[in-house]
């Protein structure tokens, strides 16, 4: 079978090599899944880098955590899957419940972990959870990191009631995960972003009104004040955010906290104290929540936001367009028929 | 009768002055409460030396007080003469989540405090006192274990098999603690002086970590709990990383208080997002929590702290002591 791997030591996409080499066997306890489809995340570029050198082993890795695909073979023992079973994978190891835990590592594809960019990959059947009816197979492969992400961060603490507001800030796809899911259940949706491009796109995905963070420093304020504040903050910026996600934030308000784009801000205790603010940490999300995620998917239809659509020989390709200023919405990669 | 002001525009001890005044009259809607006793928080020192505390208002400063209903305005129903009560600390706040208007608490601002032989309150602005407490010692319960009350129950409840850390041995972290042992969950505490020791294992703590020999404090307590579940920080954005070191994973830390305002360090994003931890912040709390502390407080016989007692006319010294670096409880001044 044909399969994508990041040589050891390399640091760049001249890395990334296509192998050919043997099916491999599902063992006691495993699934073999033929993949469908695959997707690339933002983090995807620190694998190929070994970013911090925190990514990657001395080994040879197979890339990319998001995945599609049909249970084609079970492994002694298992029997939740049967071949023939639509199936996506589970972004995190050994997080099948909340709170998270030391072994979560940082998701398929990382460091010792050998990933999804090949037409066959064997996992833990608890690596997979059924894919969602209303989706096909190419667009369920967006939803392991960054779908469950937002899904966390909205519904595992807090959740917003109908009515209550929203916040995403800039148009990545957790935030676009978010703006969906957040209007299916019934929130007004506000977001920020930089680009008047953009702007016309995200109202077609049922936000309210757009904020411009790049031109307006002082954007929690200017949101806060147009709003009357905003109950959930998804805040997919990062910590260099932090202060400007709580004052856009409601009284009572909750910023959860996703994002690694933005450093350094300390806390100003006054706002945060007199608000009652929480600040929660997501790291993506457990296996019971994505089945919740995917069954939310299912009864409202909600729909991933492709941006492009690439060929399992261009892989490259796909890699590149991850990192236009232009993106919106996921990349994914076909790898075989549905 | 008689009450202490702090002057309009005075920022030290020289504007907290006694006074005659006219008894106030209750209004619609407010009672009068014949103080008994008040309590002095951290807070006390800040509004009486910080302009952002104050207007330009002779103002009767302490949010603390206990005392008994003596006269009830048009339209009250809920009290009568004779009601024993404690005051709330917030404006407006009768429950989760606060709002722009709840205020910086009685004797702040424009808010008359309880500094004084009676004081005219909305009805509103008082929950009835434990039985179980003399009025000396149900002043302590307005700040100090409200706040303690919301941290633990109300925010990211704490369950008996938890571990809680609770930072310093404040007015809240003492009543952390004791709310703690009450509810049987396990309360490691920090001190930077090793002279509490004693006293806070007495009190319950089951480890007493000294942050001043510690400064990798919070690893020490996860080394040595396996992890806590909630941390009560009442020392500040300054101590958030080394609280979320002390945690578990799915853990929380309550932020509270006044302490090292803005001396804070970026969060550590790998702690917050690799335990998938909450900070919490928040103002005291809603007049409902009160109410369920007050019932707590008798169900259980759960006593304060008390650091010492002063006459109404030695309230100076009473402000001086609640500054010192002995203090271990609560400073109170009796109004009888």
């Amino acid at each position: 079978m044909k399969r994508w791997i990041l040589k050891a030591g390399s640091v760049t996409l001249d890395g990334l090599i296509e192998q050919e080499v043997e099916l491999p066997e599902p063992g006691p306890g495993e699934v073999r899944i033929r993949v469908c489809a695959a997707s690339l995340n933002y983090r995807d570029h620190f694998v190929v880098e070994n970013a911090g050198e925190s990514w990657r082993t001395q080994d040879d890795v197979i890339p990319v955590g998001d995945a599609a695909g049909v249970i084609d073979a079970v492994g002694e023992g298992v029997t939740q899957w049967a071949a023939g079973d639509r199936v996506v994978t589970v972004y995190l190891r050994d997080f099948l419940i909340w709170p998270p835990n030391q072994n979560m590592g940082l998701g398929l594809g990382s460091l010792s972990e050998n990933g999804v960019l090949a037409q066959y990959v064997v996992l833990s059947s608890e690596r997979v959870v059924r894919a969602p009816r209303n989706l096909s197979l190419s667009e369920a492969s967006t939803l392991p990191c960054a779908a469950l992400t937002a899904w966390t961060a909205l519904q595992h603490a807090y959740p917003p009631k109908k009515g209550q507001k929203v916040l995403t800030l800039g148009t990545g796809s957790v935030s676009l995960f978010a703006a969906s899911f957040a209007k299916a259940q019934g929130a007004e949706v506000f977001a920020t972003t930089s680009r008047a491009d953009k702007i016309s796109k995200l109202e077609a995905l049922g936000v309210t009104s757009t904020f411009d963070y790049h031109a307006d420093s002082n954007w929690g304020d200017t949101v806060f004040s147009a709003t009357g504040g905003i109950d959930k903050v998804v805040n997919t910026a990062g910590f260099g955010s932090l202060n400007q996600s709580i004052k856009a934030a409601a009284f009572g308000g909750d910023v959860a906290v996703v994002g690694l784009m933005t450093f350094g801000d300390v806390i100003e205790p006054a706002s945060f104290l007199a608000k009652g603010i929480s600040l929660r940490g997501v790291p993506v999300g457990s296996r019971e929540l994505q089945n919740d995620m995917i069954e939310f998917i299912e009864r409202h239809n909600i729909k991933p936001v492709i941006y492009k659509t690439f060929e399992f020989s261009n892989v490259k390709l796909a890699y590149k367009a991850q990192l236009s200023s232009d993106i919106f919405g996921k990349v994914v990669i076909n790898i075989s028929e549905e | 009768m008689k009450r202490w002001i702090l002057k309009s525009g005075g920022y030290d001890a020289d504007a907290l002055i006694i006074e005659d005044a006219q008894k106030p009259e209750p209004g619609p809607g407010q009672v009068r409460v014949r103080i008994e006793a008040a309590a002095l928080n951290y807070r006390d020192y800040l509004v009486m030396t910080n302009s952002l505390w104050r207007t330009d208002l002779d103002l009767i400063p302490v949010a603390d007080g206990a005392g008994v209903i003596d006269a009830v305005g048009a339209g009250v129903t809920e009290w009568k003469t004779g009601d024993a009560v404690i005051t709330v600390y917030m404006r407006d706040f009768p429950t989760w989540p606060p709002h722009p208007d709840v205020g910086m608490g009685l004797g702040s601002a424009n808010e008359h405090g309880v500094l004084a032989e009676y004081v005219v309150l909305s009805a509103s602005r008082l929950v009835r006192k434990p039985a179980s407490l003399t009025s000396i010692e149900a002043a302590t319960l307005p700040c100090a274990a409200h706040t303690a009350w919301t941290a633990l129950q109300k925010l990211s409840p704490a369950r008996p098999s938890d571990k809680v850390l609770i930072l310093g041995t404040g007015g809240v972290s003492l009543f952390a603690l004791s709310i703690c042992r009450h509810l049987g969950i396990e309360a490691i505490v920090t001190t930077g002086s090793e002279q509490k020791r004693e006293r806070l294992l007495e009190l319950g703590a089951s480890e007493v970590v000294n942050y001043r020999i510690d400064p990798d404090w919070g690893n020490t307590v996860y080394q040595l709990s396996g992890g806590v579940n909630k941390v009560i920080n009442s020392a500040g954005v300054g101590a958030l990383n080394q609280s979320m070191a002390a945690l578990k994973h799915g853990g929380n830390v309550v932020t509270i208080g006044m302490i090292s305002q803005g001396e804070g360090e970026p969060v550590n994003e790998y702690a917050l997002l690799g335990k998938g931890l909450t900070i919490h912040g928040m103002p005291v709390g809603g007049r409902d929590g009160l109410v369920e502390l007050v019932a707590f407080v008798d169900a259980v016989g759960l006593k304060p702290v008390v650091h010492q007692t002063f006459s109404f006319n030695d309230a100076k010294l009473a402000y001086e002591e609640q500054r010192s670096s002995d203090l271990f409880g609560k400073v109170i001044i009796s109004i009888d």
